[in-house]
């Protein structure tokens, strides 16, 4: 399979009260054509900035991207000039966000937001654009479409709202979607029936996502593959099946053992802890502080490099030398 | 570090403002009205009211350092002591608008109901009316005097105390404390004394920094309307009034106190606005 | 429909106020020192003329009678009798209305045709050069004293530089176009007469000017502050990431929503403007409603003052309750 999307040693800076903080640090991962890519970590761990990094909507001022390349369809992203990356973005590269609450311009109605992404990429009158929209309106599962296209964002309910957003997130057909977080804000019922949507989507029009999310069990629900990230790095990535029979990093260990349910005991597991901070990380492996396993010397000393364990899972840990577990 | 919780507080508030160029250049220009208004016996040349029928009009120059007007008074001498005035117009309207909002609206607050209801439609109908129109309403009504020009301005200022008082007031007597003060015996004035004031200080000393500078402006309209200062008190905005009839060939008359009553506002309002970012508490840290 | 309910909600609640404007309008006529009714004959009538006088306006009567009859007056128009001239005040003030209200709506304008992009690009620049420039225009507008900026402005475009007229509508030996509007540059514009068009304009400018100078100042920073609080929404970075230009994001998605804040305040800040316009009209000699006053005041024409007053706080109340419908207009979740 061609790797769709491949991101090599991605550097993100953000400039703070407190100095310049490393919010991604030297972050690789690949997406492939047609499938479903787990983006996994806590708050703060960089996964937002990752997926925005990649349609370069971080904003600039505070924010700097110090290095590495953005590989999409064999560009690199980051070097393509403005005019060709906003030619890019909802058109082959699309996005879809947390909060459907503020995601939508409250003072336009759907119809005339949707219709707009549509024109922005192709010559249509209002008639086709319209008829684009019922279309993908319908392939969402929104019932009446047509009194949908007239409503303003706020007379629709939160789930409604993020199917909209997919649908115009989709209504150009892309060959990548970028998910950030799009189920967190929503009801239990409501984000098994979004994350249906998005799976049937992907399977029928061989769309390609990323998918970044908190929540281990939503990745068990919907992907074929999982990234690992910590404190800017990304520390694990192996399919699905793999990481939940045999997790290796000892950070992926504690997030598994962290799902409700999981442990036998009956008793919640918490990694004790709690994130580094990105103005001034440690060298070495920055899980080392909160490591049940941290060796010393070479865990505090030397950050660990991503190794094969598998044919389909490596990790950073230097726990793991490469061809096996120990 | 001092051990009283308002002088650290106050300390911590001024080390953070001193990194603040906006309100280091206002806290400047502020400072240096003030010497300026306080110095005015010993700092002015002549004599602000003394005449000098021979010296009549004269241009700036070295005798008189912003010339001299119809009576051949020193202008300089005047816009000096025209700071202690406009400077001592602007405290007192803050104060009488401060004091009086500030009941108005902990009252309205406190009490809640058909009262707070009552009150804050009276502050309504004040703000109704464009501020320097109805100050001109009063101060006509009243009679020209610079006493009541202060009194209409402050007029006009006190629904801005009053509704930020009262914001606070509604808050505070939700909170539990309160329910068990008043068990304990504590009368109302106590508690409006104890603890909403103190809470809506921050926002009032912006408040009232911001208002100083409108004072100013309001009054001296009215001045120059011939509703407040009468003659010969220097006040800026009278002077500029006397200055206008001789404004074609003696650009000096009018000129300087508009300069000065610009500065000294421009002061207040920078040195208000950084003192809002500093004491506002979603930025506070 | 909807937005029919909310205006005529709106219309209702302005109601109480405007007559709590009256109310207090008319306690401070009573603040009046001196007696109401020799103030009207003046000081030389016999004592049977002033109590003529006080039978006739009902001046002996208890304070809520005379409420009673000064509000019977307003709905018919009646503002009392102007001391000075013995005209109706009301038909004094209709026949000073155009000029200010044309000097008002230049100003209005200028300040919305200047301040409105300078917020935008001090926004989209936001802490550049660009934005740095807008805001310290903004402060030292916010600052500067009304009266003495038109005298400045006529020192230097008057006296020194010549290019500019310093006072009045018109020159001197001018006549005013055909009345249509009572706007003398719509009417001149009606008539085809370009001469006095331009010695319109050229009497118009200082004035509107100096006047938007001060609102000009905060139109410019709440369409600033609105702009970089919308900026940061979630909907633009969706707006972005759906490939749409700057452009569009800015213009359209931004400032729409920017508008809501933006309307309020406006509407707000007029009476500034309206308080303004007294003493630019005095300064420039516009014979307008403003200088009306200031000369009723210099005269204590009492009923003019008041009259004044009540006049331009009811307006300001209107507008308010047109900036409340214009709001309804752009702001979708309201209209309940």
């Amino acid at each position: 399979m061609t790797a769709l999307l491949d991101i090599r040693d991605l550097s993100v800076s953000f400039d703070t009260y407190q100095g310049r903080a490393r919010v991604l640090d030297r972050a690789s991962l690949t997406v492939n054509q047609g499938e479903i890519m787990g983006l996994v970590g806590e708050s703060g761990c960089g996964k937002s900035v990752l997926s925005r990094s990649v349609l370069r909507i971080i904003p600039t001022p505070p924010g700097s991207i110090d290095g590495g390349q953005i590989l999409f369809e064999g560009r690199d992203l980051l070097r393509l000039p403005q005019g060709e990356m906003r030619r890019l973005r909802g058109e082959r590269i699309s996005m879809i966000f947390q909060e459907p609450m503020n995601s939508l311009n409250p003072v336009f109605t759907v119809g005339n937001q949707m219709r707009e992404v549509v024109r922005a990429h192709r010559r249509a009158g209002r008639a086709e654009a319209t008829d684009a929209c019922l279309e993908m309106l319908d392939a969402v599962r929104l019932p009446e479409p047509r009194s949908v296209l007239r409503a303003f964002p706020h007379e629709l309910s939160g789930g409604m709202r993020q199917r909209v957003m997919i649908a115009m997130a989709l209504i150009c057909n892309p060959a990548l979607l970028l998910a950030d977080e799009p189920t967190t804000a929503l009801d239990v019922t409501v984000q098994g029936q979004i994350l249906a949507i998005l799976a049937e989507l992907a399977g029928r029009q061989g769309l390609s996502i990323l998918f970044v999310t908190h929540d281990m069990g939503v990745v068990a629900q919907l992907c074929h593959r999982v990234a690992v990230m910590y404190a800017g790095q990304v520390v694990e990535i192996a399919d699905v099946g793999s990481i939940f029979a045999r997790p290796a990093h000892p950070y992926t260990q504690g997030l598994i053992a962290s799902i409700p349910g999981r442990v036998s005991s009956g008793e919640l597991y918490a990694i004790p802890g709690s994130v580094p901070s990105p103005i001034d990380p440690p060298p070495g492996c920055r899980f080392r502080p909160r490591c049940p396993h941290a060796k010393s010397g070479g865990c505090s000393d030397v950050a660990p490099e991503m190794v094969r364990v598998a044919p389909d899972h490596s990790v950073a840990c230097h726990l793991f030398t490469s061809g096996g577990l120990p | 570090m001092a051990a009283h919780p308002f002088l650290r507080e106050l300390q911590l508030t001024l080390k953070i403002l001193s990194r603040n160029p906006s309100a280091v250049m206002g806290g400047v220009v502020i400072a240096a009205m003030v010497l300026l208004a306080v110095g005015a016996p010993l700092l002015a040349p002549h004599d602000p009211v003394k005449l000098s029928l021979g010296e009549r009009l004269m241009a700036p120059g070295a005798a008189h350092y912003f010339g001299t007007d119809e009576l051949g008074r020193d202008i300089f001498s005047r816009v000096l002591f025209g700071a202690r005035i406009s400077l001592s117009i602007g405290l007192l309207v803050i104060t009488v608008a401060g004091v009086t909002g500030a009941l108005i609206g902990a009252t309205s607050g406190y009490f809640g109901g058909k009262i707070d209801n009552v009150i804050m439609r009276l502050m309504d109908v004040i703000l109704s009316f464009p501020s320097l129109i109805l100050a001109l309403a009063l101060a006509a009504a009243m009679g020209p005097s610079l006493v009541n020009a202060i009194l209409a301005t402050a007029f006009v200022m006190i629904p801005k105390f009053a509704r930020l008082v009262r914001g606070e007031a509604l808050v505070v007597r939700e909170l539990p404390f309160v329910a068990a003060s008043r068990v304990a015996g504590a009368g109302h004035g106590f508690i409006i004394r104890r603890h909403i004031l103190p809470n809506c200080l921050n926002s009032a000393i912006v408040l009232a920094t911001l208002t100083l500078g409108d004072a100013i402006l309001i009054a001296a309209s009215l001045s120059f309307i011939g509703l407040g200062a009468q003659p010969p008190t220097p006040e800026w905005g009278a002077m500029i009034a006397s200055g206008r009839k001789f404004l074609m060939d003696q650009w000096w008359y009018a000129t300087f106190p508009g300069l000065f009553i610009l500065f000294t506002v421009i002061g207040f309002n920078i040195f208000g606005d950084a003192l809002r970012d500093v004491l506002d508490p979603r930025i506070r840290r | 429909m909807r937005i029919l309910a909310y205006i005529i909600k709106r219309a209702l609640a302005a109601i109480p106020v405007l007559v709590g404007v009256s109310i207090l309008t008319f306690i401070i006529s009573h603040a009046i020192p001196g007696d109401p009714a020799r103030i009207i004959v003046g000081p030389k009538a016999s004592k049977e003329a002033v109590e003529a006088i006080r039978k006739e306006h009902g001046l002996d009567r208890p304070l809520p009678v005379q409420y009673v009859r000064y509000m019977k007056g307003l709905v018919q128009g009646d503002l009392g009798q102007s001391i000075r001239n013995h005209r109706p005040v009301t038909k004094d003030l209709a026949d000073f209305f155009p000029a200010t209200l044309e000097l008002t709506l230049a100003s209005l304008v200028l300040c919305l045709a200047v301040g409105i992009p300078l917020g935008i690009l001090a926004a989209v620049r936001r802490n550049r050069l660009a934005d740095h420039v807008a805001r310290v225009f903004s402060v030292i507008g916010v600052s500067t004293p009304v009266f003495w900026l038109g005298l400045m402005l006529l020192l230097l475009f008057y006296r020194n530089l010549g290019w500019l007229p310093g006072s009045g509508r018109l020159d001197i030996t001018s006549s005013p176009p055909a009345a249509v509007t009572g706007l003398y540059v719509i009417d001149a514009v009606l008539a085809r007469d370009w001469a006095l068009l331009k010695e319109v304009l050229s009497h118009l400018i200082l004035p509107a000017f100096c006047l938007s100078y001060v609102y000009l100042a905060v139109i410019t920073r709440i369409v600033r502050s609105s702009m970089i609080a919308v900026l940061g929404q979630d909907y633009i970075t969706t707006a972005r990431a759906n490939g749409l230009s700057a452009a569009r994001v800015v213009f359209k998605h931004a400032f729409k929503n920017s508008l809501i804040p933006t309307v309020t305040i406006a509407g707000l800040s007029l009476g500034e403007l309206l308080g303004g316009a007294i003493l630019t009209e005095t300064i420039f000699a516009w014979p307008g409603m403003g200088k009306y006053v200031v000369d009723s005041i210099n005269s204590l024409d009492f009923p003019a003052i008041m009259g004044f007053t009540l006049l331009a706080s009811t307006a300001y109340v209107v507008i308010n309750l047109g900036v409340d419908v214009l709001y309804a207009f752009l702001n979708p979740r309201i209209r309940y």
